[in-house]
């Protein structure tokens, strides 16, 4: 299973069993619909599976933890609100106009540190505590944009996100950046042990003296500079900062997560697996717009995905031990 | 088998109506007493919010707004009585909001297609039931956890009423469908279940197996409870409510929306049981402390409006409710580390 | 007097072990019957066959003049057997009468017939002496012993011709006791059974017509109650000439004193103070520390690692008093517990066997947070040496491991991070002969490297032939240290059912 010795590694997860179903639509896409390998159609593709797949990349730790995060889309929102303040207010004069790319991350880690505090600290249940900051925090990004959408962002930001580097997207990069980093914390460093083992079985970690609160804590505050950066993305491809920006972003990511084979009882998580369920997601989706099936399908789709995905990883159908 | 009885046997009471009558008024006053002694600072609370509003403004005390509270926590209620069951299992449901919208589009529709109103409406209810069920049988045979299973069927069934619609409401609702869901009828409907739903749980044994699931399912299992038919009707159960508090929602705005329950709505029903004393852990249903819970969330509401609040604050503030009733759940039942 | 129930020559057959050899056994109406045996004599298996929710390898079971065959608890019930386990089994969030009627609630006309059940409730209560149980009042909220008397009440309540209890007096107190002896002598008027284990032999005299004594599976003995019956007979019985195994180990360097408790007070899972506890732990040395179920040794071994806190009393290392408030704190004084529970407590079944071994010491196998796999692989090799391990055990998962191999993982772990005090709860319960072996060679090398080792164990044999030194904990005092040699069986035996008193205890050891 491990492969030692091998500069990455870390990338060649066993969870490739998406593959060929991806393949599968690209090529009758290719076939069925003549706009679907256009640049155009690429980009607008690729920017919307690089904003799902960085926020999935963090649910995978924290999903291997055995966490969950249903604030992120909120958060997203704060996130792409807050960096449309900044400029409004003027504070790039003072801190330059990547001021905002800072401002942005740290909005999502002060929500993940709330988060933390309530599922860490205080011991809540994951999804009801990070369902009270996914209201509070939509509320939060009514009230700082009173409302209304939110344009003027400095140009030199929305080039650092939108732009391209070797005829890539810049979105594309920074979702595979976060994709790699993530995969490489998770296998090959001490964190991505811990919290595998967090996932595993809390009461042994815990026994054997590891600082569980603190590993937990932590991977709520780096789910939320992770949404925090895709809230940043997301502003930067539309020019503006919509106050329902990110509106169900939370259960898309859980969808690719649980699809990519991350086990939604812990323990086992793969970021490669997410990467591919992401993409399949995000074709999937463009196919039905290109196909001129209702838009209303998508949600339905997505539902569908993510029970027949919690269906077959099913303890019972998986003869795994229940927790 | 051996006799049921060694001991005890005092001579068995006779189920004569006569004799039955005063032990029955008695026993619902001590249910009363304990549910008052149970909620007494539910009660307060209420008391304190309304006193702080009457302050706050002077068009806060108005039969108006106070009919509005009654039917804006009616409304609630409804679904929280089904959740207090599901919650009292141990379990949860996040898919009300959405089996709403969706049994109300699909009996909206079959009446604009010309079905008679009471099959129309029997359809929905049945798909409630039906959705309810799934979801419950897939927790209980799949061992899925609760939240993630209805989590799926969130998103399927709020796709499944985009789909239907197309997007668009469903007008020009027959009048015999809306008047039968319409103004008092709601706190009808809302009361009507939480009776009925009191009297299941506590006079019957559905009522303690319910509660013994969320308490401890490997006994109950090894007492010969039926745990996983009777999870599976709790769901159902839930899922038939939030169906009922969507007809009313229908009825009021005299169209079924495929928007309905997007919101704040199904989230207050969550909220409701856990403010009223139920906590997450299971095994408790307390029904009268679900109904406090109700009118403080619906007096809140009104309250805040009638303040000049502005909706997201109110959002933030439910948040919070939802954060801090859940936190002081944790940390006054919190398990006893072995 | 007429058989209720006859077994005969009952066999079971678990991997590699005996746990049952052709044992014969009945009980007649009206009878109530003790069991007795050590540790793994095998009367809690012949109590689970008995109950269904075991089946014999091999042997008959006749109730009620026709044989039968429990093929499950529920099939066991429905012949009469009713049985009462170790473990309380009620539901905390549900009142007394609730859980007394849970699963056989009473209906009329109008509903459940509160009343009736509240009546009933209030009136075996009565008889159990419990009165001042409020049948309304919820089961989570009572103290354990009076849940102990619920579930009997419930058991009773629901009726049956053989009542098997398991340890039913583990929780009760001595009136509560002597209520749950005036039931059973109720229920022997009406001509029903029981089956009653205890590890309290005056209790075993005070109550049993007869007592049936096991031992290594075999039946040893059958005692009519009469007054020449005494416990030193009983005691004489279930030791039979039996020997401590003596494990090899050569006896190592005692070094300078490290953990040292001085008269610690803990409280055990029933709730009770333990008598003041004063051990010390030297470099070099095996410390056992032994008792029957119940005494508080698990829970000594959870002070002891910062899983729970002191009652009262010092703990010192080194000389130097410390305070463990949790793991961590352990963990960084180099203390190392090794759970009872391997499954839930010790392992990570998700992960691989060599990330389960180094999970305590990934700091110094990283840098800059990476862990450096092949220093990870090098030392999973080197430890993997220690033991008789293939290789590629260590890349598979924990779940997949047998129980030994789970077993010497989590003592590896302790290895690998440098603990200098180990702590071993059990730490062969469920293991095979030949893992055991291995377990006991790998604490001996661990003292040869000048490391303490408490060894928390119930067996008899295993504590006398591994351990330098030895505690022994009761529920009338805490006894010790003896030293090697200074006990054999059957001392050790009558300290712990309290048939003799400490006489030789070794002198202070310094």
């Amino acid at each position: 299973m491990n492969s030692q010795n091998k500069a990455f590694g870390f990338i060649q997860d066993h969870h490739l069993q998406l593959l060929p179903v991806i393949l599968l639509v690209a090529v009758a896409m290719t076939i069925l619909s003549e706009s679907f390998m256009t640049s155009q159609n690429m980009i607008n593709l690729a920017n919307r599976v690089s904003i799902n797949l960085i926020i999935a990349s963090g649910m995978t730790l924290l999903i291997t933890s055995e966490g969950i995060d249903l604030s992120v889309g909120s958060t997203v929102g704060l996130s792409a609100v807050g960096a449309a303040i900044y400029f409004q207010n003027g504070w790039d004069a003072s801190f330059g106009p990547y001021g905002a790319i800072v401002f942005g991350v740290a909005v999502g880690a002060a929500i993940g540190l709330v988060n933390g505090i309530l599922v860490a600290l205080i011991g809540l249940p994951a999804f009801i505590a990070t369902l009270g900051t996914m209201l509070a925090v939509r509320g939060l990004v009514f009230i700082t944009s009173s409302g209304r959408t939110i344009m003027g962002f400095d140009p030199r930001f929305i080039e650092v996100f939108s732009g391209f580097t070797f005829g890539i997207p810049r979105a594309v990069i920074v979702a595979g950046l976060t994709a790699l980093v993530a995969a490489y914390v998770l296998n090959k460093t001490t964190t991505g042990r811990l919290l595998q083992g967090l996932g595993g079985n809390e009461r042994c970690l815990y026994t054997a003296g590891i600082r569980v609160k603190r590993l937990k804590l932590g991977s709520y505050v780096m789910m939320g500079m992770l949404a925090g950066l895709a809230g940043l993305t997301l502003a930067a491809s539309m020019s503006a900062a919509e106050p329902f920006a990110g509106s169900w972003y939370e259960l898309d990511a859980i969808a690719v997560v649980v699809m990519g084979g991350t086990a939604l009882t812990g323990g086992r998580g793969t970021v490669m697996g997410t990467v591919l369920g992401a993409i399949l997601l995000g074709l999937v989706a463009n196919s039905i717009i290109l196909l001129g099936i209702s838009a209303y399908y998508q949600t339905f789709v997505v539902g569908l995905m993510i029970l027949v995905a919690i269906v077959m990883g099913s303890p019972v159908l998986t003869g795994a031990r229940a927790n | 088998m051996t006799d049921a009885r060694l001991i005890g046997g005092a001579g068995r009471e006779s189920s004569g109506l006569i004799t039955m009558l005063p032990a029955a008024i008695e026993s619902m006053f001590r249910l009363s007493w304990r549910a008052l002694r149970e909620s007494w600072g539910l009660i307060l609370a209420l008391a304190i919010l309304v006193l702080i509003f009457s302050q706050a403004s002077p068009y806060f005390l108005n039969t108006l707004v106070l009919e509005r509270i009654l039917t804006n926590a009616s409304f609630t209620l409804i679904m929280a009585t089904g959740m207090t069951l599901v919650i009292a299992t141990g379990g949860i449901d996040v898919s009300i909001g959405a089996t709403l919208a969706l049994s109300s589009m699909v009996a909206a529709t079959l009446m604009n297609l010309g079905t008679p109103v009471l099959p129309a409406a029997l359809a929905g209810l049945l798909l409630g039931a039906g959705i309810g069920a799934f979801n419950g049988s897939i927790i209980s045979y799949l061992k899925l956890q609760p939240f993630i299973a209805t989590l799926a069927m969130l998103s399927l069934a709020r796709g499944m009423t985009l789909i239907i619609s197309g997007g668009s409401p469903a007008f020009d609702l027959p009048e015999a469908f809306t008047s039968a869901f319409k103004d008092e009828m709601v706190m009808v409907i809302g009361l009507g279940g939480l009776l009925l739903t009191m009297v299941v749980m506590h006079r019957t044994r559905l009522g303690i197996q319910i509660r013994g699931i969320g308490g401890n399912e490997n006994t109950c299992y090894i007492c010969g409870v039926r745990v996983n038919a009777l999870r599976i009707g709790v769901y159902a159960f839930q899922g038939i409510m939030a169906v009922l508090a969507g007809y009313t929602l229908t009825a009021s705005f005299d169209a079924a929306e495929p928007t309905a329950g997007l919101s704040t709505e199904w989230l207050e029903a969550l909220a409701a049981p856990i403010i009223g004393g139920n906590t997450m852990a299971g095994g408790r249903a307390r029904l009268f402390g679900t109904l406090m819970g109700c009118l403080i969330l619906a007096t809140m509401r009104s309250g805040l409006n009638i303040s000049g609040v502005p909706t997201a604050w109110q959002q933030v503030a439910i948040g919070g409710i939802i954060v801090g009733a859940v936190t002081l759940d944790v940390l006054t039942n919190r398990k006893k580390v072995s | 007097m007429k058989n209720i129930l006859t077994a005969s020559k009952i066999c079971k057959q678990y991997a590699g072990t005996r746990a049952l050899n052709e044992v014969d056994f009945e009980i007649g109406e009206g009878e109530i019957l003790g069991l007795i045996g050590e540790n793994g004599a095998g009367k809690s298996t012949l109590m689970r066959i008995l109950c269904g929710i075991e089946q014999p390898t091999s042997g008959d079971i006749v109730m009620h003049g026709k044989p039968v065959e429990f093929s499950g608890p529920q099939a066991a019930q429905a012949e009469g057997i009713a049985m009462i386990p170790q473990e309380v089994l009620l539901v905390d969030e549900l009142t007394v009468v609730e859980n007394i009627f849970l699963g056989h609630e009473e209906s009329g006309a109008f509903g459940l017939s509160k009343r009736q059940m509240l009546a009933d409730t209030r009136a075996i209560l009565a008889e159990l002496d419990s009165q001042q149980v409020d049948p309304e009042h919820l089961t989570g909220n009572l103290p354990k012993g009076s849940q102990q008397m619920v579930a009997i009440a419930r058991r009773v309540m629901q009726g049956g011709d053989v009542f098997v209890m398991d340890e039913p007096t583990a929780s009760l107190t001595g009136e509560e006791t002597q209520s749950l002896f005036k039931l059973l002598k109720k229920l022997k008027g009406e001509g029903k059974a029981s089956v009653f284990i205890s590890h309290r032999l005056e209790e075993m005299l005070e109550i049993c017509d007869r007592i049936v004594v096991l031992r290594d599976g075999e039946h040893v003995g059958n005692f009519i109650n009469d007054d020449t019956l005494t416990k030193d007979k009983l005691v004489a019985a279930m030791v039979g000439s039996a020997v401590a195994n003596e494990f090899a180990r050569t006896v190592s360097h005692i070094g300078e004193l490290m953990l040292e408790t001085d008269k610690v007070v803990i409280s055990t899972f029933q709730g009770r103070k333990t008598h003041p506890i004063s051990i010390q732990a030297h470099a070099g040395e095996v410390v056992g520390i032994t008792g029957l179920a119940g005494v508080g040794k698990t829970e000594l071994a959870h002070v002891l690692s910062g899983l729970r806190p002191v009652v009262e009393g010092e703990l010192r290392l080194r000389g130097r008093p410390i305070t463990l408030r949790s793991p961590v704190d352990a963990l960084k004084n180099k203390i190392g517990l090794v759970s009872e529970d391997r499954r839930a407590e010790g392992l990570v079944l998700e992960l691989t066997a060599l990330a389960n071994m180094t999970l305590t010491s990934l700091k110094k196998l990283s840098r800059l947070g990476r862990i450096e796999k092949d220093r990870e692989r090098q030392l999973g090799l080197l430890m993997k040496d220690k033991l008789n391990m293939r290789t590629e055990y260590l890349g598979r998962d924990a779940n997949h491991l047998s129980g030994g191999n789970q077993q010497k993982v989590v003592i590896i772990r302790q290895l690998c991070s440098e603990a200098e005090v180990l702590l071993l709860d059990e730490p062969t319960k469920g293991i095979d002969i030949g893992a055991k072996a291995e377990v006991y060679r790998l604490i001996g090398d661990l003292v040869a490297e000048q490391k303490a080792a408490i060894l928390f164990s119930s067996e008899p044999q295993e504590v006398l032939g591994v351990c330098d030194k030895l505690y022994v904990l009761t529920s009338h005092g805490f006894l010790g240290p003896y030293a090697k040699g200074a006990l054999d069986y059957a001392g050790l035996m009558a300290l712990e059912f309290g048939t003799a008193t400490s006489d030789t205890p070794m002198e202070a050891a310094e």
